[in-house]
């Protein structure tokens, strides 16, 4: 079997090039460790500032809030892992169900708000700056571990990849949020925890877009 | 051969090739040789579908190989190798696309552009999809002048001698052409 002949060239310069390479792990292995990694920071915040579902004053739907939360981050974190491998990239439904499930625990709050007196605007402030900054910190490891998971694949489609990277780092920041700080009152939720995982999402879209691209250019 | 016969082959020509990937990614070199020139063909034959001419087949095969040898460490043997193969030609095609797209608009007589601008950067299916469906949309002369014009990229005399029609008229159908792709790709942002 014969190729033509700048073809030829190619080929063998790639078999020369062809040294053993480390196989990706499958999607669901990788995401199994990522989840450990979140699983252990939700324990160390629950552990530091007490399981939320004990206490009187958090709002009953809040387990299954926690639930909803919890299914969306492994959710995106997975389609992204599976973005990172040609051919295995979710279809429109996967994800239109799974940006469903993003926004879920959203209806939690919003249907049945915890009663909570309104703050005057420098109080509200006051408590939702450390609430933002905190949802940025906590979403430093998963989001870069993540990152990194689907970057030593060969994403194909890097922005939508880069969503779905933040969208599970994000997602998990949210969740631990949500046991971390006690307050429930939903104008404080949709600006100081909300907005920064949607702002952060877009941001993981421009950065997915930009350094997600590369691996066409690096070798493994 | 009878269809069974057939189904067994490809079937066992599909095993054969995740096989051989298998082992490329063990780093056998011979293997990988082998494998890469049994998927050329294939990718060529693909791939002509978004190739105006040789030269960009070529390229495109060629771009693809790339992508395939980097792309290897990615591939699962326990699966078979076309759907993973066929994604990543895909991507480069509508990576071609695009880029012949941008090279395109550049070249147009009017001040804003581009198509491509108005194109995800990061969704090449549906880039790809946008501007296969505009192009089916424009009328068969104008679709016949771009063609000749900007995808194969004969002189325009030449064109108007395979059209049929004068250098002028050619023109005018090529320009009409510009402006109805790009209402169609642009106008919806």
């Amino acid at each position: 079997m014969s190729a033509p002949e700048p073809q030829q060239a190619l080929i063998d310069r790639l078999v020369a090039d062809a040294q053993p390479v480390r196989r990706l792990w499958p999607p669901a292995a990788r995401l199994g460790l990522w989840a450990g990694l979140v699983a252990v920071m939700l324990a160390l915040v629950a552990w530091r500032h007490g399981w939320p579902f004990g206490a009187a004053v958090r709002p009953a739907s809040l387990p299954a809030e926690l639930l909803c939360a919890g299914l969306a981050t492994a959710a995106c974190a997975l389609l992204a892992l599976r973005a990172a491998i040609p051919g295995r990239a979710a279809g429109r439904g996967a994800l239109l169900a799974t940006a469903g499930l993003a926004v879920l625990p959203l209806a939690f709050w919003l249907h049945d708000p915890s009663p909570q007196t309104a703050l005057p605007l420098a109080q509200f402030v006051a408590a939702g700056v450390p609430c933002a900054i905190m949802t940025a910190l906590l979403a430093v490891l998963p989001l870069a571990s993540l990152l990194w998971a689907v970057r030593r694949g060969a994403p194909l489609n890097p922005r939508r990849a880069g969503v779905l990277v933040g969208g599970g780092g994000f997602l998990a920041a949210y969740l631990l949020m949500r046991v971390f700080c006690a307050v429930d009152d939903p104008s404080h939720l949709m600006i100081w925890h909300v907005v920064p995982v949607a702002l952060g999402i877009g941001l993981c879209a421009g950065l997915g877009g930009w350094w997600l691209a590369r691996w066409r250019a690096t070798p493994p | 051969m009878t269809s069974s016969d057939d189904e067994a082959t490809s079937r066992q020509g599909r095993a054969r090739r995740a096989e051989l990937m298998g082992a490329a990614q063990a780093g056998d070199q011979e293997r990988y040789r082998e494998l890469l020139l049994d998927i050329s063909p294939m990718l060529t034959r693909f791939l002509r579908r978004w190739a105006s001419h040789p030269q960009d087949l070529d390229d495109l095969t060629q771009e693809t190989l790339i992508a395939v040898h980097r792309a290897r460490h990615t591939f699962d043997p326990a699966r078979p190798l076309e759907p993973w193969l066929f994604a990543i030609a895909r991507h480069v095609a509508a990576d071609h696309l695009r880029r012949q797209a941008t090279r395109l608009a550049r070249e147009l007589p009017v001040a804003t552009l581009p198509e491509v601008a108005a194109l995800d950067p990061g969704d090449e299916a549906a880039a790809l999809r946008r501007l296969e469906g505009a192009l089916a949309q424009l009328p068969a002369q104008q679709r016949e002048a771009f063609e000749l014009l900007k995808l194969e990229g004969v002189s325009i005399a030449e064109g108007a001698a395979r059209a049929g029609t004068t250098t002028g008229a050619l023109k005018v159908r090529a320009h009409r052409a510009y402006r109805a792709l790009k209402a169609m790709l642009g106008g919806d942002r």
